[in-house]
């Protein structure tokens, strides 16, 4: 690992940006955050990666229920892309449908996070991502 | 050896050949065949061979002589009564002997013989020969006639007896026809008035009372006036014109047609009568015997009537009806219809038969539809149900109806037609696209709603959370305990969202969704679900073989995740909770048990424990939760078109039973 790990954050809530914010410096992993807001934004990202325009990065955090484009079309489009197939991605979100889990582990979702509205089970999101990153070789 | 049956055999015996060649010559006439014999031995062997009518004979022969020959001839029986003539030497001593026999039977002839004597004794003794065989020819044919005339008389009395039992039996055969005949007419209710033309008699059949109600005269004298009064007497007034003029019109070798009328019996019974004339001429061409037949169709009539009247009743109801009611060939062409489809369709009675007539009111997206339905209800014979848009004349717009029909089949189970019904629908299918229009509209706001809630009370719960955490030491304890308060608030009401939406998330999900599915692997995600919560209650769940059933999956697994989550949450305090899941296969749907030893539900709950935000507990952490899980379990339970109910003790346990279709589902 030469440089700092770059995690993607796509997340429209700025209340949840700042737990994730606060819990990626928590677990001090010494990564590097951008954020994208919505869905149009995750794939323009997704479209620069692809011209090479933006670096491949070592995680996503993707938020489920995104403005214009939903986190469910992202992932398609991500797995279905050449640089992002085996990206790995952290789904985040408020659903506990069935229907969403089983989206997400059909796409190979690395963890089907619960946003929690109780701060330390936040927090634990933290962990998840040391693990992703741990995982990466 | 042939012989001339005309010519008469005559042995002559002589040892002396020149003797015989005398004989011959004295004989020689047609009438007689000459045999010779030269010795005794010859002549018995030829009296074996044929029959003789005379014996010519000498009686000094060498060997035997010819008297012995003369006693074996007459010893033998067979030819005993042969005549012999002897030939002897004159004034012999054998004289004497010859004497010895009978006259007739016997002469002799004193050599050299006399050719005149020897051929008139000759003559004498063939004349009676003849004469006898005549006797005897004449009295076997008399044998033999009354032998003949015996077996004629034989065989006429066997004739005789045979034509007595063929008489017997076709008395017998006429008898049976006649009673058989009787029987029928009887049965048809059927009498006859025979009109004797050469006598001027009626005469009327053993049955007359009884098909008619009232008897014939019984003297034949008095008959033939009597018996038309007496008739038109019982004629019912109304009718009996009519059938006055009838029976003036008939004349005889002219069969009136058949005429009806109704007649009062005696015994008090109206009947329906149907006559007919029958003309049969007498052999010889002049007289004419007459049959007037008089049929009872008292049944055919009233039947007739009351068809007409069940008709009537019929087509008044049809008419009545606020339904459009027709009936219909096989091919959809429609023979009958009430009132209510003239008015609507505005099709006169010239329309009436016209194939092209559903195609005409039928909305053009829907008859292809209709058709095919239809085709497939003649294929299967099952009821023809179907919504479509038919034409309204006098609203000029197309309604919705439901259509149904009913394939009539015979006993043959043969389809004979169509009765079918279209019912106006249209409000209720408006008012029902209304609210499955608000419907779908309230879901994707509660959806929206849900989720949009989520966001800004995860903010609130968090953030004052938060808040707490950095400042909470600038606050005092009754400030802290607001901050509590405003987050355990925060939570709850996001918790009651989440459910809510889970709740209004099963509807996104019907039957459409549904497909096979391994309840066995769907069991073991949840259990995999329930990791944490099994293993801090340290709960045993074990279940039966779990069959496929064809259901959404999303919905099967929430439903076992809803109910083992419950039997694990109100467990007792003092007992690991012991769980299973009891499966039986039924017609055509599977029932579940999830059956648990927890605290149980009084019986007064059993029913509202399904109802959305239905608690039976306050809110703590212990039975912590917003009392929507039954009731997405008992939505979705519907929406598989099952059923859900609870059977439980309280301190003993609960079973909650549901049940779900086991193949594909219509």
């Amino acid at each position: 690992m030469n440089n700092e790990p770059l995690i993607m954050l796509a997340e429209d809530n700025p209340g949840d940006v700042f737990m994730v914010k606060m819990a990626l410096s928590d677990a001090s992993l010494g990564s590097k955050l951008r954020v994208l807001s919505d869905g149009e934004e995750a794939l323009r990202f997704l479209a620069d990666v692809e011209k090479d325009a933006e670096p491949v990065p070592d995680l996503l955090i993707l938020d489920l229920n995104l403005p214009k484009y939903s986190g469910i079309t992202v992932l398609e489009k991500i797995r279905a892309s050449s640089k992002c197939s085996s990206l790995k991605v952290i789904v985040i979100t408020s659903s506990n449908s069935p229907a969403d889990r089983a989206d997400a582990a059909r796409l190979d979702a690395m963890h089907y996070f619960l946003k929690s509205n109780d701060v330390s089970e936040f927090l634990k999101i933290g962990s998840f991502v040391r693990e992703a990153l741990e995982a990466r070789s | 050896m042939t012989t001339d049956s005309s010519q008469i055999n005559v042995l002559i015996v002589d040892d002396e050949p020149n003797n015989l060649t005398v004989l011959e010559t004295v004989l020689d006439e047609p009438g007689y065949r000459l045999v010779r014999a030269t010795s005794a031995d010859e002549a018995l062997l030829a009296l074996i061979a044929d029959e003789f009518a005379l014996l010519i004979l000498d009686i000094s022969m060498p060997g035997m002589s010819g008297l012995e020959l003369a006693k074996m001839v007459k010893e033998r029986k067979r030819t005993a009564g042969v005549p012999i003539i002897f030939l002897t030497a004159f004034y012999n001593e054998d004289q004497h002997a010859l004497d010895g026999y009978q006259t007739g039977a016997v002469d002799y002839l004193h050599k050299p013989v006399t050719p005149a004597v020897l051929r008139s004794k000759v003559a004498v003794f063939a004349d009676l020969y003849r004469k006898t065989r005549q006797m005897e020819q004449a009295n076997r044919a008399l044998l033999e006639e009354v032998a003949e005339r015996r077996k004629v008389e034989e065989e006429l009395r066997i004739l005789n007896e045979r034509l007595e039992e063929r008489v017997i039996e076709r008395t017998e055969a006429l008898r049976a026809h006649e009673i058989r005949l009787r029987n029928a007419a009887d049965a048809a209710r059927l009498t006859y008035v025979e009109i004797d033309a050469s006598k001027g008699q009626l005469l009327a059949a053993d049955n007359f009372m009884a098909v008619m109600g009232y008897a014939w005269p019984e003297d034949p004298k008095d008959s033939f006036l009597k018996g038309e009064d007496l008739f038109l007497s019982h004629v019912a007034p109304v009718d009996r014109a009519r059938v006055a003029a009838e029976l003036r019109e008939f004349a005889p070798g002219q069969p009136v047609a058949s005429f009806d009328y109704q007649i009062l019996g005696d015994d008090g019974i109206e009947r329906w009568i149907e006559s007919k004339w029958f003309v049969h001429e007498a052999a010889d061409g002049r007289a004419r015997n007459s049959l007037l037949t008089n049929l009872d169709v008292t049944a055919r009539k009233t039947a007739g009537q009351e068809l007409r009247r069940s008709d009537e009743r019929f087509r008044q109801l049809a008419d009545s009806m606020p339904q459009m009611v027709w009936t219909a060939t096989l091919d959809g062409s429609i023979d009958y219809y009430n009132a209510r489809w003239s008015s609507f369709t505005a099709f006169g009675e010239s329309r009436n038969g016209d194939i092209s007539k559903w195609a005409d009111i039928l909305h053009p997206e829907d008859a292809e539809r209709c058709y095919e339905h239809w085709r497939s209800s003649i294929g299967s014979g099952e009821e023809f149900q179907m919504e479509y848009r038919l034409w309204d004349q006098r609203d000029q717009k197309y309604c919705w109806h439901l259509g149904r029909a009913l394939l009539i089949a015979n006993e043959e189970r043969n389809a004979l037609k169509w009765i079918g019904t279209c019912t106006d629908i249209d409000r209720q299918k408006r008012s029902e696209e209304d609210l499955r229009r608000v419907n779908s509209a309230l879901e994707q706001f509660a959806f929206a709603a849900s989720h949009d809630l989520q966001e800004p009370l995860r903010n609130v719960a968090l953030f004052t959370q938060l808040l707490s955490q950095r400042y909470g030491h600038n606050l005092d304890e009754e400030g802290n305990m607001f901050m509590r308060t405003i987050v355990s608030g925060a939570q709850r009401m996001s918790q009651l969202v989440t459910d809510l939406l889970a709740y209004t998330s099963v509807f996104a999900v019907d039957e459409n969704h549904a497909a096979p599915v391994n309840m066995e692997s769907v069991f073991a995600r949840v259990l995999e679900n329930l990791g944490r919560s099994v293993q801090e209650s340290n709960a045993t769940v074990t279940h039966d073989v779990l069959p496929v059933v064809f259901v959404p999956e999303v919905h099967v697994e929430q439903l076992l995740q809803n109910l083992i989550g419950n039997a694990i949450k109100y467990r007792r305090d003092n007992e690991g909770p012991k769980i299973h899941v009891t499966v039986s296969s039924r017609e055509n749907y599977w029932h579940f048990i999830v059956g648990d030893n927890g605290i149980g539900i009084a019986p007064e709950y059993h029913a509202q424990v399904f109802g959305v935000f239905k608690r039976l507990h306050a809110t703590s952490a212990k039975y912590a939760g917003t009392g929507m899980g039954l009731a997405i379990c008992q939505k979705i339970v519907e929406i598989c078109r099952g059923k859900i109910w609870v059977e439980s003790t309280p301190g003993e346990g609960s079973q909650f039973h549901f049940t779900l279709p086991c193949g594909v589902s219509h």
